[in-house]
């Protein structure tokens, strides 16, 4: 069937004019923010006032934003460590022949389609509770009363609590990922493997791994830019401590302004904020960069 | 015996999900001194922690508010997403990369870099404060998506469905409405999954951009609520509270984890 250009402009016009709207427009402007004073986000660019990289120098001097971004940087490194690490185990297990797979995939990824308002009560209010909460309840019933007595919620361990609790609730999807592209790997090799004498660890380590460096590159790729543009636990969880504060949510401090006092007096710089979404964008472009080209490959292996 | 071990932490997941969720909604029908005791229910079954959130906390107006939020922005998705879907996933034509690579590229915009523009945007043109804000901005963000995902579907579809269509007679719009559509249907509906999670579990877009608390969302309104009980002590509220925005998406994911699962898959090896 010919289908003339117009039908072509007629079916792409509204997506593509909403892409050049929501996406492109807003993208320009916040560049171009990040480089002015503006006093309030209702602002008309007149009343713009230039300023060169001011924001972008007062922010690398700015102690809320450079904690904030140590935060960040911790939730990728150790984070990323732990949801790799779990979402590698669940993959291999369902790819490994498990009974009812369907049934633990749908289980594992469940956390991921719970809203984090959710997940924050109930890890808040529930497993990091000090006097009827999960843990304490476990440790009290091992007698590890160290442990027990544990404040999960007090200012020194609130950030490692709230990484645990994110972890949680991101693993399945992590998980799914990788689950797909292993079970994409055909099964001759494993067969092949299984003649030779190969052991289920060397089956892993010498097929799986190699195989999945695609797969496994493009799933640190999505993990890069879940956690830097860390957000919504800050408020869920850390309900705007310090502790728990990335830049992606000290963006919304300087934009809307702050509830708890902490952060008041260095609020509302509206360019400042533009310029925080910019850092966050590049950095992510950046460490997106630097793993595609430590998982460049020569030779692609097609299978 | 290594076989055996495959499903420890299978079960030990398990058991732990089904504590973290089944704790929520057990200790959402006690009272706040029932779970501080730990007997939860040592004075029988609340049922009046939930009465409290719908007489006098509005919650079954913020749960209105979402649905229709997540309805219209989940109708208005495909209306947007799946003609461009269409035309990408099977016409060939000249500026057809670029096109492609602009929904690409969408994907890697971070949301947080664009609200600040699109705030101001939104306060100039007037277009704050209503029910439709929120609506217009989950169909914006959520096209980019759909479109990537979509098109996958639509390519799959054999060519000569079309071509017995045309030569009954029908014009490009007619056979894209009467054919195409009903035979993608699979795909609409996994895309449509995918966007009502999204928006139903949305928080950020409803923090900047539902600033009057009559167009508050489920998930906004539950932050406020527990805020509000957590300084005024009411625990079971709080898990009360909870598992009204929980139970939903938890029963509809039960009818439907099969749909996600096999749609990430799909994303994921075009990707």
């Amino acid at each position: 069937m010919r289908i003339t250009r117009s039908t072509i402009a007629l079916f792409l016009l509204p997506a593509v004019v909403l892409y050049l709207c929501i996406f492109l427009y807003p993208t320009v402007r916040a560049l171009l923010m990040s480089f002015f004073e503006i006093p309030n986000i209702a602002s008309r660019m007149s009343d713009w006032s230039f300023i060169g990289f001011d924001n972008y120098w007062q922010l690398l001097h700015n102690s809320y934003f450079i904690d904030s971004a140590w935060n960040v940087f911790k939730i990728w490194l150790i984070g990323g460590i732990i949801v790799m690490v779990f979402a590698f185990l669940f993959a291999a297990i369902l790819s490994s022949g498990v009974k009812g797979k369907s049934f633990w995939r749908s289980l594992v990824y469940l956390p991921n389609t719970v809203t984090p308002v959710v997940l924050s009560v109930v890890w808040l209010h529930y497993i990091f509770n000090s006097s009827y909460g999960f843990l304490t309840t476990v440790f009290r019933f091992l007698g590890l009363d160290g442990l027990a007595d544990l404040q999960w919620t007090s200012d020194d361990h609130l950030f490692m609590s709230m990484l645990i609790a994110y972890c949680f609730g991101s693993i399945g999807y992590f998980m799914l990922l990788l689950n797909a592209g292993m079970e994409r790997i055909p099964h001759d090799f494993y067969e092949a493997a299984l003649l030779e004498g190969a052991g289920p660890l060397t089956k892993f380590f010498r097929i799986t791994l190699p195989l999945l460096q695609d797969v496994f590159r493009m799933t640190l790729v999505l993990w890069t830019i879940t956690a830097i543009n860390f957000f919504v636990w800050s408020a869920t969880f850390g309900q705007e401590s310090p502790e728990t504060m990335t830049p992606g949510y000290y963006m919304y401090i300087k934009v809307f302004g702050a509830k708890s006092s902490v952060y008041q007096e260095s609020a509302f710089n509206v360019g400042a904020g533009a310029t925080v979404g910019v850092i966050i964008t590049v950095s992510i472009l950046v460490i997106s960069a630097i793993i595609n080209f430590l998982f460049r490959r020569q030779e692609r292996l097609e299978y | 015996m290594a076989n055996k071990i495959r499903y420890v932490p299978l079960y030990l997941w398990l058991m732990f999900t089904i504590v973290l969720f089944g704790f929520a909604i057990l200790a959402s029908f006690s009272t706040t001194r029932g779970i501080f005791t730990n007997e939860l229910f040592e004075s029988g079954l609340h049922v009046s922690n939930y009465l409290v959130l719908f007489k006098d906390m509005n919650m079954g107006r913020y749960f209105l508010n979402s649905v229709i939020y997540t309805v219209s922005a989940c109708v208005g998705v495909l209306v947007v997403a799946a003609p461009a879907a269409y035309i990408l996933g099977r016409v060939r034509f000249r500026g057809r990369r670029l096109v492609e690579t602009m929904f690409l590229s969408a994907l890697s915009i971070p949301a947080l870099l664009i609200t600040i523009p699109l705030f101001t945007m939104f306060v100039q043109l007037k277009l704050t404060g209503s029910l439709l804000t929120l609506v217009l901005i989950y169909i914006c963000t959520n096209v980019p998506f759909s479109v990537f995902l979509l098109s996958g579907f639509f390519s799959s579809i054999p060519k000569e469905l079309e071509e017995s269509a045309a030569i009954d007679g029908c014009g490009p719009v007619k056979s894209f409405v009467k054919v195409m559509l009903p035979v993608a249907q699979p795909g609409l509906i996994t895309v449509s999954i995918f966007n009502f999670i999204a928006i139903w579990n949305d928080y950020i877009f409803a923090l900047i951009f539902a600033n009057n608390p009559k167009t508050h969302t489920l998930a906004l309104a539950l932050q406020s609520i527990v805020q509000g009980f957590t300084n005024s002590g009411n625990y079971a509220g709080i898990f009360a509270a909870s598992m009204v925005v929980f139970v939903p998406t938890f029963v509809l994911y039960i009818f439907i984890s099969g749909k996600i699962v096999s749609g990430i898959t799909v994303g994921a090896v075009k990707g």
